[in-house]
């Protein structure tokens, strides 16, 4: 299992660096903000600058998580790839759950700079600012996760395709609507449910695809 | 545990609505090398990717060392070496991070044999595989899966791009991995000769259905070709069943039968020819006859069951 997981990571690195990238960018700017502060406008707040920063920095995140599942799947058939991991001593329900589980790694690479900068902040200042708990609670940071995990999970059962088109409208498609959803209905429990239904549906969708068809 | 290393039983395969295969029920004892045989488009590599569960079957099944073929679990998948048609190797990838995959990902892994595999096929470790000559992809296919040190091997095609050199090292190959205890071989290919001097089992397979499985010698001994000279015009019609192909000629009739034994001996001396002489036939001639269309035997023969199955 280490091994497929090693090898889905290593083959989809791209993705983990662009990840990380942006990542590192919006943690970097948003250090930046809690200790320096905005110059200028007096009216324009930090975490207003910070969340249409993040928003900014979050849709091409998304499309990243799920470029990753469209790519992963989209060259698996191309390439054959699960046609020769299948006949060594591995089924197709370890190559599917390695995937999945390199899927996660992205998105938690995607949000651990994030969860740094705020730790960093932390031990600077020694007490959260209001805005720094805001971001911090458990209303925000899991639907987050979820929201990238679930963005991962419309790719993967999307790539299972010949077509280059679908896969790249579906990832363009979810980052228009899904973090709109988010800003309109607001962080809480609807959220969580809408999100991680998606996520199954999604999961169960290319586990039957991907353990039907022919390799 | 079985005495059969593969047994199908009745698989059916349509694709696009076309039938494929036609009710299948092949038997590939343990510790045989059996070379399945078939014009191109007759069913050889979707038999094989049904054996290993890359394609599922439209009806019946298969056992692959006592697993079902849909569903071979790890234990039975690293048992099995595989080589496909067109050696599908991840083409991105260097020749050294492929054999790292094998090795971490199969059951068994003999790094002395494959160092001594890829010396003998001069494989360049750091080239990528889509940087590779097809027949070298083909040395390298052979290699990782025989480095697997596999109970059963089935290769699909897998001389297929090799020089008469690499194709001689690999049948000494398959001899020497044959020559260990309980191993079998299954493999398909078009190169008559290699199957004739490798296999000791043969399946023919024609438009989708098996029409040949036995023993090599078996079928070679009742596989007949007769060249019949009669008095006078040969007979329209011959009471003889397992008939492959006919052909006429003036008073001659060159016929080829199936299962050739003395009742069918006896019901031809009815007819009495003026000379019945037997042509020796080679696995190409037999493959040839036996897959050849057009004849209306050929046509009937297709209802029948195999020439010979044992």
């Amino acid at each position: 299992m280490f091994t497929l997981i090693i090898r889905e990571i290593e083959d989809n690195r791209i993705f983990f660096i662009a990840a990380a990238i942006l990542a590192v960018i919006f943690s970097a700017s948003f250090i930046y903000e809690q200790f320096y502060g905005i110059e200028g406008d007096e009216h324009v707040t930090v975490p207003a600058v910070t969340i249409s920063f993040g928003i900014m920095i979050a849709i091409p995140l998304t499309v990243a998580f799920c470029g990753m599942g469209a790519s992963q799947m989209y060259w698996d058939k191309t390439k054959k790839i699960s046609a020769l991991l299948a006949t060594l001593a591995v089924t197709r329900r370890h190559i599917f759950i390695a995937r999945v589980i390199a899927g996660f790694l992205l998105v938690l690479i995607g949000f651990i700079p994030i969860a740094e900068a705020i730790i960093m902040i932390f031990s600077k200042v020694g007490m959260p600012f209001p805005s720094i708990r805001g971001w911090l609670s458990f209303e925000v940071m899991i639907p987050s996760l979820l929201l990238g995990f679930a963005c991962y999970c419309v790719g993967l059962q999307a790539g299972w395709t010949s077509n280059r088109v679908t896969p790249t409208l579906v990832a363009l498609g979810l980052s228009v609507i899904l973090i709109p959803v988010i800003l309109i209905k607001g962080f809480g429990w609807e959220i969580y449910a809408v999100l991680v239904l998606l996520i199954a549906a999604c999961l169960i969708r290319a586990w039957y695809k991907f353990s039907t068809a022919a390799l | 545990m079985s005495e059969y290393a593969i047994q199908t039983e009745n698989i059916v395969k349509y694709f696009d609505g076309r039938c494929v295969l036609d009710g299948i029920n092949l038997k590939v004892p343990q510790g045989g090398i059996y070379g399945l045989l078939g014009r191109n488009g007759a069913g050889k590599t979707t038999i094989i990717r049904i054996l290993l569960g890359l394609e599922p079957a439209t009806r019946g099944g298969a056992i692959v060392l006592g697993a079902s073929s849909w569903q071979l679990p790890v234990s039975v998948l690293g048992q099995i070496g595989y080589v496909a048609e067109g050696h599908n190797l991840i083409p991105n990838y260097s020749v050294h991070r492929i054999a790292d995959l094998y090795r971490n990902l199969s059951a068994k892994w003999n790094e002395q044999f494959f160092r001594r595999l890829i010396e003998t096929f001069r494989l360049p470790m750091e080239r990528k595989v889509s940087q590779l000559s097809r027949g070298m992809k083909a040395q390298l296919n052979l290699s990782l899966a025989m480095a697997t040190e596999p109970k059963l091997l089935i290769l699909d095609d897998p001389t297929l791009g090799l020089d008469t050199v690499a194709r001689r090292q690999f049948l000494e190959l398959a001899v020497e991995l044959i020559s260990q205890d309980g191993r079998t071989i299954l493999f398909s290919s078009h190169i008559l000769s290699d199957v004739e001097r490798l296999a000791d089992r043969i399946g023919i397979l024609r438009a989708g259905k098996l029409v040949v499985d036995c023993e090599m010698e078996e079928l070679k001994k009742r596989a007949r070709k007769l060249r019949l000279i009669f008095d006078d015009q040969p007979p329209r019609e011959l009471p003889i069943t397992d008939i492959i192909a006919e052909k006429r000629q003036g008073r001659e009739l060159i016929l080829t039968v199936a299962n050739w034994n003395e009742t069918k001996q006896t019901f031809l001396n009815v007819f009495k020819p003026a000379s019945c002489t037997e042509i020796p036939m080679t696995l190409e001639e037999i493959f040839i006859e036996c897959t050849a269309s057009g004849t209306d035997a050929a046509v009937d023969y297709e209802q029948g069951e195999p020439i010979c199955s044992h």
